[in-house]
């Protein structure tokens, strides 16, 4: 801890202690700037929707509010007996990160549930088309789908 | 609900690329059990599989994609039920199994003794004689393994649980038409779960050929170690898993009736 600097309690995300103006302070800053700002731009060209969008744009937040106020991290990791404080962020980083996964694979578990159904609903209903054709016009040649 | 009612029986065909056997296979069929009516499910093929089986005189489903042999089967039990047909028998379309043993097959459950009967390649009976059915030795060991499980399991003597020649009745279709059942090859976990949701299963032996052109869905030589695994566990889980009841149903009433089929199909189409 540096009680008394003049310099904000700003810092990147690996953070440095010694070296409280270290250029990795800006580096990190940078990099959850460009994080954050890639997330907008994804929700404005309609490539990220719902509840994703939140949750990365929030994410990115939390990343820019951790490379200038780096205090915080600190605060976390020792309130945790966590050191270096490091070790905090990429503990929680992980964390985070396999929730996400999970909870991924779970919605392509369903999605791919759901596309099963709608392929199988589809192929039914294109048989009975079919048939009402055939149907249809009895006499004249077999109408091929597809 | 545009469902008919058949209350008749149907064959289910799941093919992928076989346009070269197709054609044969539906007419055998179509020769072995007269009444049948045909379902060719076509799972995403790119060549001439729809139209020459169309041409043999099945009805096609054509999947607009490649989704597995296990999910076009389920294609073929959601129709059936659609339809009302009373009985649904399936069989491989690469001329692995004999059409001539459909009626053998599906005696039992068209007359109401079990909901599951089984071809079973390695059963001799009624002087059928069982063939030289050539499969790597691991896999061999593991269907003799899984077999046995399965016996024992189900109470019923299984000798060859991987069997994809099968009549089933239509609540054993509504069963696997539910979408808490995990769908997949027919093997020894599905007739463990199929025993604890109370369907009764019998196997006959039949005659079974060698793929023609030597595919497999089991080749290759990782396989085998990868299934035996696979299977060992998928039992595990079919144990342990809650059972699951069979759907609710009148008591089968006498041959001919209309109103079972029927409502199987509505029940289908309903939300839930």
């Amino acid at each position: 801890m540096m009680p008394g600097s003049i310099i904000p309690p700003a810092l990147m995300l690996l953070y440095d202690e010694a070296d409280a103006v270290s250029p990795y302070r800006f580096v990190g800053i940078g990099l959850a700037a460009v994080i954050f700002l890639s997330v907008i731009w994804l929700i404005k060209k309609r490539r990220l929707r719902g509840e994703f969008g939140w949750l990365w744009l929030i994410t990115g937040v939390g990343y820019f509010v951790l490379a200038v106020w780096n205090e915080l991290l600190e605060i976390v990791a020792s309130a945790l007996g966590i050191s270096p404080p490091s070790t905090a962020l990429f503990f929680f980083g992980l964390i985070f990160l396999t929730a996400v996964a999970v909870e991924l694979s779970v919605r392509i578990s369903k999605q791919s549930e759901q596309i099963k159904n709608l392929a199988q609903q589809l192929a039914i209903l294109e048989a009975e088309r079919t048939a009402a054709e055939v149907k249809g016009d009895e006499g004249g040649g077999v109408s091929e789908a597809g | 609900m545009t469902a008919v009612d058949h209350g008749g029986v149907v064959v289910l065909i799941p093919a992928y690329a076989e346009e070269a056997a197709i054609g044969r296979v539906v007419t055998s069929v179509r020769e072995a059990v007269p009444g049948a009516d045909v379902v060719v499910i076509d799972d995403g093929s790119l060549d001439e599989t729809a139209s020459r089986a169309r041409a043999a005189g099945a009805t096609v489903l054509r999947h607009p994609m490649n989704l597995g042999y296990g999910v076009a089967l389920q294609t073929g039990y959601k129709w059936a039920l659609r339809r009302g047909y009373a009985v649904a028998a399936q069989q491989d379309a690469d001329g692995q199994h004999e059409a001539e043993d459909l009626p053998r097959i599906l005696a039992p459950v068209v007359r109401g003794e079990v909901d599951v009967c089984l071809g079973s390649r390695f059963l001799a009976e009624d002087g059928a004689t069982p063939p030289a059915y050539r499969a790597g030795i691991v896999r061999r060991l593991g269907m003799r393994i899984f077999g046995a499980v399965a016996s024992l399991a189900t109470g019923t003597r299984i000798t060859d649980p991987t069997s994809g020649f099968q009549a089933l009745d239509a609540s054993v279709l509504e069963f696997f038409c539910d979408d808490r059942y995990p769908f997949d090859y027919p093997d020894a976990d599905q007739l463990i779960t199929l025993h604890r949701a109370g369907f009764r299963i019998r196997e006959v032996g039949v005659r079974m050929y060698e793929n023609e052109d030597g595919r497999s869905m089991h080749g290759g030589p990782i396989k085998p170690f990868y299934y035996v695994i696979t299977m060992g566990l998928a039992i595990l889980v079919a144990l342990l898993h809650e059972r699951v009841p069979r759907p609710a149903r009148p008591a089968k009433a006498a041959a001919g009736e209309g109103a079972r089929p029927s409502e199987a199909a509505t029940a289908e189409g309903a939300p839930r």
